[in-house]
């Protein structure tokens, strides 16, 4: 009797311990999954040398791509804040100028942010090309950036 | 891989998914369903 | 043995019918996606299947409620079979969702509220498959199994408001979300159609899966009557 109730409390421990495993590296780091332009201007100084994400539209006319030495660099912002970024290699199809991204990386003491990673964000809105998107699809996703709207 | 082989692989995928559950359900039935019947067949003789 | 009744052959009939006509208006009859183009397409796999995904652990979360309570072990039948139906779907869902990020975001995966959410929903209730697979005192696993799978459910409204209350790179719902759907008219039919399609294919599921639950009652009944008597 006692062993087989050391068996369940083993098998159980192991799921619980994967599921605390989850929950504290995947929701401590997903409750701030990524920071906005402002927030990380305003805090550069205790976040800096960490790696962190920050999220933000793509300022319009900021992308500049350098072929030759695989350099891309251009503005996030939120409204309030804008954030130099500065990426070596390749962006998903998805992300242009005027669109959501959220980037991986570090900031730098020379300020700008050093991404290591690119990921573009798009809204939960889907329809056939023959109507353009709107301004209204466009305030959802600025909405959904700077996570005013609850429901 | 283009568009249409992310779909490709997303959709094949899924019906790989749902016909190999398939399958596997109904082995598991006819596994159930032959030791039952070999065992109601057993304890009848047994009784009898 | 290994067939169902009329019913339930219709029943699995019918589901093909719907997902072979919404596969059809979902690849062939709906135009693509203004932004995304054709990988948006993979929407009308993904977003059926988490929907049914979460009705069948609704299921679960019911009847094992049913089964703490009354303690009929035909409740748990229908609880452990509903399990089994909902990690295959939510299993699609997470690798339709990646084969779909890919493409779009630029990442098969990240640790955002929504995808960690729902691998934490996959975890618990393959948890809870372990857990009635490997104990030793069914009475016992079926009693433990309902209380993981009691709580283990909170996980999905809590995913649901997580794109709300946290900043995430997963898009709020589509579908089930404040103002009505964000989904253009002509692109919710191959939704609807794939959406009814997994739900009766996933009923048919579960019937057949619950007739393999009783299957074995019946076998480790016949066992014990026949130790019984000698």
């Amino acid at each position: 009797m006692k062993k087989r109730k050391l068996k369940y409390l083993l098998a159980g421990g192991i799921v619980v311990a994967a599921l605390a495993g989850m929950i504290y590296s995947g929701v401590q780091e997903s409750m701030v999954y990524f920071y906005t332009p402002s927030e990380l201007v305003q805090k550069k100084d205790a976040v800096q040398g960490k790696s962190l994400r920050v999220g933000g539209m793509v300022v319009e006319r900021s992308i500049r791509w350098d072929p030759q030495t695989l350099l891309l660099t251009f503005q996030l912002t939120d409204g309030q804040g804008t954030v130099f970024v500065r990426h070596k290699g390749t962006a998903p199809d998805l992300f242009k100028e005027g669109a959501g991204a959220v980037v991986e990386g570090t900031w730098t003491p020379e300020g700008f942010f050093r991404s290591s990673n690119i990921m573009a964000k798009h809204s939960e809105e889907y329809k056939p090309p023959a109507h353009p998107e709107t301004l209204e699809s466009k305030k959802e996703l600025f909405k959904s950036i700077l996570k005013e709207g609850k429901p | 891989m283009g568009n249409w082989g992310f779909v490709g692989l997303a959709y094949g995928l899924a019906l790989v998914v749902l016909v190999g559950y398939l399958v596997f359900l109904k082995g598991r039935l006819r596994g159930a369903g032959e030791e039952l019947a070999a065992l109601e067949q057993e304890s009848g003789r047994r009784t009898r | 043995m290994g067939r169902g009744s009329l019913a339930t052959r219709v029943l699995g009939g019918t589901a093909g019918l719907l997902l072979a006509a919404g596969l059809y208006l979902g690849l062939v009859v709906v135009p693509p996606d203004a932004v995304q183009g054709d990988v948006q397409r993979i929407m009308y796999v993904h977003v059926p299947s988490i929907v049914t995904a979460y009705i069948a652990f609704f299921v679960v979360f019911c009847t094992s409620i049913l089964y703490l309570w009354k303690r009929d072990l035909r409740f748990d039948a229908v609880a452990v079979s509903s399990a089994e139906i909902g990690v295959v779907f939510t299993g699609i869902t997470l690798a339709t969702g990646m084969i779909w990020g890919k493409p779009t975001w630029g990442v098969w995966w990240t640790w955002d509220a929504r995808l960690t959410l729902t691998a934490i929903l996959f975890t618990i209730y393959v948890g809870y498959l372990m857990l009635r697979a490997f104990a030793e005192e069914p009475l016992a696993g079926a009693r433990y199994g309902a209380v993981l799978a009691i709580l283990g459910f909170l996980d999905i409204p809590l995913n649901h408001l997580a794109v709300y209350w946290w900043r995430t790179l997963h898009q709020p719902s589509s579908i089930l979300r404040p103002g009505g759907p964000s989904v253009a008219s002509d692109m919710l039919l191959p939704l609807a159609m794939n959406f009814a399609g997994l739900v009766l294919l996933s009923t048919y599921f579960l019937v057949e899966r619950v007739r393999l639950e009783r299957l074995r009652h019946r076998t480790a009944e016949v066992r014990l009557t026949r130790g019984r008597r000698g």
